[in-house]
């Protein structure tokens, strides 16, 4: 993954656990400077052993990790310089899903080796969103739930959000909104 | 006019997401996706002209009426921009004639493609504008420079820390060899009491022996790590610095040692740090020691050669060298091949762990250090030093062998001491007396010019480092004061030089007895009967 994820999980633990932690982790890792740069794209197993590692000076299991990172990670991007794009994305969650598309498929044309997901929005009633995410890793499950948890709150929104369905690299998320 | 191709209206916001439709007078009647998506005045039934001003292709620069321009541009290739007049919003597009009106096919155009705070989302442009990947690669580089510039401030900030971790541990190691030397000191002057009060206490005389022994490896170790170090290398005279700090060499050399220099290259300068050629002897001095059991002479020679050291085989210029020879039993040979070893694991018990940090040293330098063992007859080790020609060396009296003035009894002379330490300060005033001085203890310099401003003394022995004031600032206050005074100073350092006077004397912690006595002797007897301060 890019080096745009390495950056907000070392500010999430360097929140969390503080810079001697991070400091571990990257020495356990042999991460340097050289693999957080925002827009190079590293190997993912180079992301999982970041993750992983950080797992475990959490005390999470991996997949719990992730999900608490998917929600870091919008709070990241929009307080980091990427705000703008986040903002440019959408201002309510039914916009910015259904714009994520285009807005990863103009980032990545400088990007050649990253690989995007799609994100569709199949279905909309008052209080319940049902949305469609492809994509051709695996593994991340608890990552877009925590994304999709993170962007809820960005946009005002409370509520829930939980798997419908599985279906080849195809899961369906439905997000249902306590909008009163 | 008849429409070629007919849009449906959700097909004509997907293209044009801020076409408005307006009647012939202008007057809106429908309004695009863009419009509809927010609260704008663009809704049905008001005015064109009052939302909007009006610009396009033509450059006659005349102003025309808005209905007559949109008139005449109505389906051609025309390009018109609407400005809104009350945010700053601009849209772009071509005009078409339908029933009752025109069609305006308009889109936004991004003010100079930035995208912060103009609250445009993607989905206010068509699916093939493309703007969208402009305006998020702009976007992009934008996030990256400001990236690029954090990692700039955190290296930035990251060198200063490291600066000053490198700081704070070489000023921690400075105290930790003041205080050990101190200790160091203690036991040393404590053995000697020990000794002299019948030596029977010989179990506990050799326990401290061996002690001292170690603290004073870890002395020399640390002496290393906090690198003693001049910054700036100026050139130095090897005779001269050689020279004014025999005394300083002898003192780590026993009693049953002689140390002799014969130096005959008065004017040679080298490029090294004063402080490190020092230490580099100190360290060869103190090894060679180790490998003299029952003590012996330690020369050092320095002379001038056309021949570089073999590593520097075919490099030009001249050479000093300085030649340290001992007659101790000689080195383990099978340690010497292991010096030409490039990559060597080094440990510090090791038989060539001095020599090969010489080596380092000397090398570093531009130079080189070889060693020649003869077992049984001893070991010469011979550093190679390039000449630096630019530098200009003070003339110096002639090449001499320095000896020490021969020991003398206090002869009632009067010694202030001051020693910030306590128990070293004890032992150090019991053993003057023991030894016949008048010996007054201080312990700082307030207390000492206050023991002066009451009595005469004939010696100050001071040392160096001390809180508030230190031994040197001490010892030019009292020189100016008492111009006869002789001044001992007592240091595990090596001062700065340049704060010294040249007829001070140096004496190294830990103390050895010998020399101290021999000092304050050669001190009494020197002091002229008036000295121009
Ligand atoms: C400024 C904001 C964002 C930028 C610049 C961005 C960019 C990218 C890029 C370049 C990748 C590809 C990584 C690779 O293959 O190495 C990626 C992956 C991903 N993005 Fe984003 N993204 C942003 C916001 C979001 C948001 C808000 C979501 C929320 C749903 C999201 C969901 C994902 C997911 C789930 C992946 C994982 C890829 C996969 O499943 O294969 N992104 N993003």
């Amino acid at each position: 993954m890019y080096g745009m994820a390495h950056r907000a999980l070392r500010q999430m633990m360097v929140d969390r656990l503080g810079p001697a932690v991070w400091a571990r982790i990257e020495r356990e890792t042999s991460t340097g400077p050289a693999d957080l740069i925002s827009l190079c794209v590293y190997d993912d197993s180079k992301t999982l052993a970041l993750i992983s590692a950080s797992a475990t000076h959490l005390g999470l299991p991996v997949d719990e990790a992730l999900r608490d990172f998917g929600r870091y990670w919008v709070r990241y991007a929009e307080l980091s310089s990427f705000g703008p794009i986040m903002d440019f994305t959408g201002q309510d969650l039914v916009t910015f899903i259904n714009n994520l598309d285009r807005m990863h498929r103009s980032v990545v044309l400088a990007m050649p080796d990253a690989r995007v997901p799609s994100f569709t929005l199949l279905d909309e009633t008052d209080g319940r969103l049902l949305v469609r995410y492809r994509s051709d890793r695996t593994g991340l499950e608890t990552f877009v739930i925590g994304l999709l948890e993170g962007l809820m709150d960005r946009l005002g929104e409370a509520g829930e959000v939980g798997v419908a369905s599985r279906e080849g690299n195809a899961i369906d998320f439905a997000i249902r909104l306590d909008r009163n | 006019m008849k429409a070629a191709v007919t849009l449906r209206e959700s097909q004509l916001g997907a293209l044009f997401r801020a076409f408005i439709e307006v009647d012939h007078n202008l007057v809106v009647r429908t309004a695009g996706p863009f419009f509809a998506s927010r609260q704008t005045e663009v809704v049905p039934g008001v005015q064109l002209a009052e939302l909007f001003s009006l610009r396009h292709d033509r450059e006659d620069n005349k102003t025309y009426s808005p209905k007559r321009v949109i008139g005449e541009m109505a389906d051609t290739p025309e390009r018109l921009e609407l400005f809104c007049k009350s945010k700053n919003i601009r849209l772009a597009g071509i005009v078409f004639s339908i029933e009752g009106g025109f069609l305006l096919a308009l889109n936004i155009v991004p003010e100079d493609f930035i995208i912060e705070d103009q609250g445009l989302t993607i989905s206010d442009f068509s699916q093939i504008d493309s703007s969208v990947p402009a305006l998020t690669l702009i976007g992009m580089q934008r996030a990256l420079l400001a990236e690029a510039r954090q990692a700039a401030i955190d290296l930035a900030k990251a060198q200063a820390d490291a600066v000053e971790l490198l700081d704070r541990t070489e000023r921690i190691g400075r105290y930790i060899v003041h205080d050990l030397t101190n200790y160091l000191s203690i036991i040393r002057l404590n053995v000697a009491n020990l000794a002299r009060s019948g030596g029977s206490a010989e179990t506990s005389r050799s326990a401290i022996e061996a002690a001292t022994r170690h603290v004073s490896d870890l002395v020399i170790s640390l002496e290393r790590l906090t690198g003693h170090r001049d910054v700036e290398v100026q050139p130095i005279a090897v005779d001269h610095t050689i020279r004014a700090n025999l005394a300083f060499l002898e003192a780590s050399l026993p009693p049953d040692f002689t140390l002799n220099f014969i130096g005959s290259v008065p004017q040679a300068a080298v490029r090294v740090g004063r402080t490190e050629l020092i230490i580099m002897l100190t360290n060869v001095i103190v090894d060679a020691r180790g490998a003299m059991a029952d003590g012996g002479a330690i020369t050092i020679t320095t002379f001038r050669s056309a021949h570089g050291p073999a590593v520097r085989l075919g490099e030009r210029g001249e050479w000093v060298v300085i030649k340290i020879i001992h007659d101790g039993p000689g080195i383990d040979p099978a340690a010497v091949p292991n010096l030409h070893d490039p990559e060597p694991v080094i440990w510090p018990d090791s038989p060539d762990f001095v020599l090969r940090a010489v080596q380092t040293w000397a090398r570093a330098a531009g130079g080189d250090a070889r060693v020649t063992s003869m077992p049984g007859a001893g070991t010469d080790i011979c550093i190679h030093l390039p000449i630096c020609n630019d530098a200009e060396v003070p003339d110096h009296a002639a090449a001499s062998i320095v000896g020490l003035a021969p020991p003398r009894t206090g002869a009632m002379a009067r010694v202030l001491v001051v020693e910030d330490e306590i128990h070293a300060l004890d032992a150090i005033v019991e053993i003057l007396r023991m030894e016949g001085y008048a010996a007054t203890p201080a312990s700082n310099a307030a207390q000492a010019l206050e023991a002066l401003a009451a009595a005469e003394f004939d010696i100050l022995l001071t040392d160096v480092i001390m809180p508030e004031t230190s031994g040197v600032d001490l010892a030019h206050a009292v020189e100016a004061r008492h111009p006869r005074i002789g001044i001992v100073l007592m240091s595990g350092y090596f001062p700065d030089e340049s704060l010294l006077q040249p007829h001070w004397r140096m004496l190294r912690k830990p103390l050895d007895l010998s020399l101290l006595m021999q000092t304050l002797a050669a001190a009494h007897a020197a002091q002229a009967p008036v000295r121009s301060a």
